[in-house]
């Protein structure tokens, strides 16, 4: 049996995305942290039909070890959001649906919806919902103070190989 | 750089569970990194209901906190502190009225300063569970078993937009 505990956790992504209001008067996302090389609101229209707020595409680092990109089925993530005082609930936060979609770029600019075959994916979609609404938000005023993400690259170690179960190998028998 | 030369190393982990004691729900966590934990409940419309917890000052490397992050606003203050991380998930309830699900549907999270005269360092987080009301509630009972925690200062890097 392998030895799982011989393989940390190594986040090759990790950081705080929050929202800025420069003098402009329009918020855009930052991103605080390693690994990300730039962030973006997730463009309308073609291919992702990028939602006016809470919506982001960050694009990985080539820096990043091993790879410039990840392998889809490779990807461990999460995301916490921080909370607001001025919420409803003081210290809580909007946003209950969190998601994490793995895309690419293929050049400066261009956006393709699943992983490039033997590149992978060099962009994460990261989309932040408030279910109360039905609305992707920004964690940001009453809805939220940033939302921290970490990724990191599953399996990691010498055996580089997936296991995929397709039940009922070891469920339960069911009666 | 290679980033994969920082693994995960938490600074807290352990779990969060609440029990009815005299009547009143009382939080205990077990695990390491938190000295100790309390519950607060202040009478606001919705109620809130906070969970905070205070870091061990034996916690290594930093004596109890993470560092502050950049001074913002007139008078200044300590603004978001962008290295810290933490996991919550929250453990089901048999009891639910989905069996082994959970009615809490948002967690926040916030750094804070318990006590005034330090040196702008966060020695608390503070997590507020939300249900679909939206209210605060505890995580106990019908609503789950309990929150499992993990927290870790990531390394630094920097700003990007």
């Amino acid at each position: 049996m392998s030895d799982y505990a011989a393989a940390p956790a190594q986040p090759i992504v990790q950081g705080l995305i929050t929202i800025v209001t420069p003098q402009t008067g329009l918020p855009f996302p930052a991103f605080s942290g390693i690994g990300v090389s730039s962030i973006v609101r997730t463009p309308p229209g073609s291919p992702f039909s990028g939602n006016a707020a809470g919506d982001y595409l960050l694009m990985l680092d080539e820096g990043l070890p091993g790879d410039v990109a990840l392998d889809l089925i490779f990807g461990r993530s999460f995301l916490t959001v921080r909370g607001s005082f001025t919420n409803v609930v003081h210290f809580g936060t909007s946003i209950d649906q969190k998601s994490i979609s793995y895309v690419a770029s293929t050049a400066p600019g261009v956006f393709v919806a699943s992983p490039v075959p033997g590149i992978g994916s060099n962009v994460v979609r990261v989309v932040l919902t408030a279910s109360s609404t039905g609305l992707a938000t920004d964690p940001v005023g009453s809805d939220g103070n940033g939302c921290e993400i970490v990724i990191w690259r599953g399996n990691a170690g010498p055996e580089s190989y997936s296991t995929n179960l397709t039940g009922p190998l070891f469920a339960p028998v069911m009666i | 750089m290679d980033y994969a030369a920082a693994p995960i190393q938490p600074i807290v982990q352990g779990l969060l569970t609440v029990a009815i004691v005299a009547g009143t729900p009382v939080p205990t966590f077990e695990g390491k990194g938190v000295s100790s934990v309390m519950r607060t409940v202040a009478p606001t419309v919705p109620p809130d209901i906070i969970y905070t917890l205070i870091l061990d000052v034996g916690l290594p490397g930093n004596a109890g906190e993470l560092q502050p992050g950049p001074l913002l606003g007139t008078p200044p203050l300590p603004g978001p502190q962008p290295d810290a991380r933490t996991l919550i998930n929250i453990r089901g309830s048999a009891m639910n009225s989905v069996a082994g699900g959970t009615s809490i549907v948002a967690t926040g999270v916030t750094y804070a300063q318990p006590t005034p005269g330090g040196d702008g360092g966060f020695t608390a987080v503070l997590l507020v569970f939300t249900d679909t009301t939206p209210a605060a509630v505890d995580p106990m009972g019908t609503v789950a078993s309990g929150v499992e925690i993990i927290i870790w200062k990531g390394l630094g890097g920097g700003a990007v937009a």
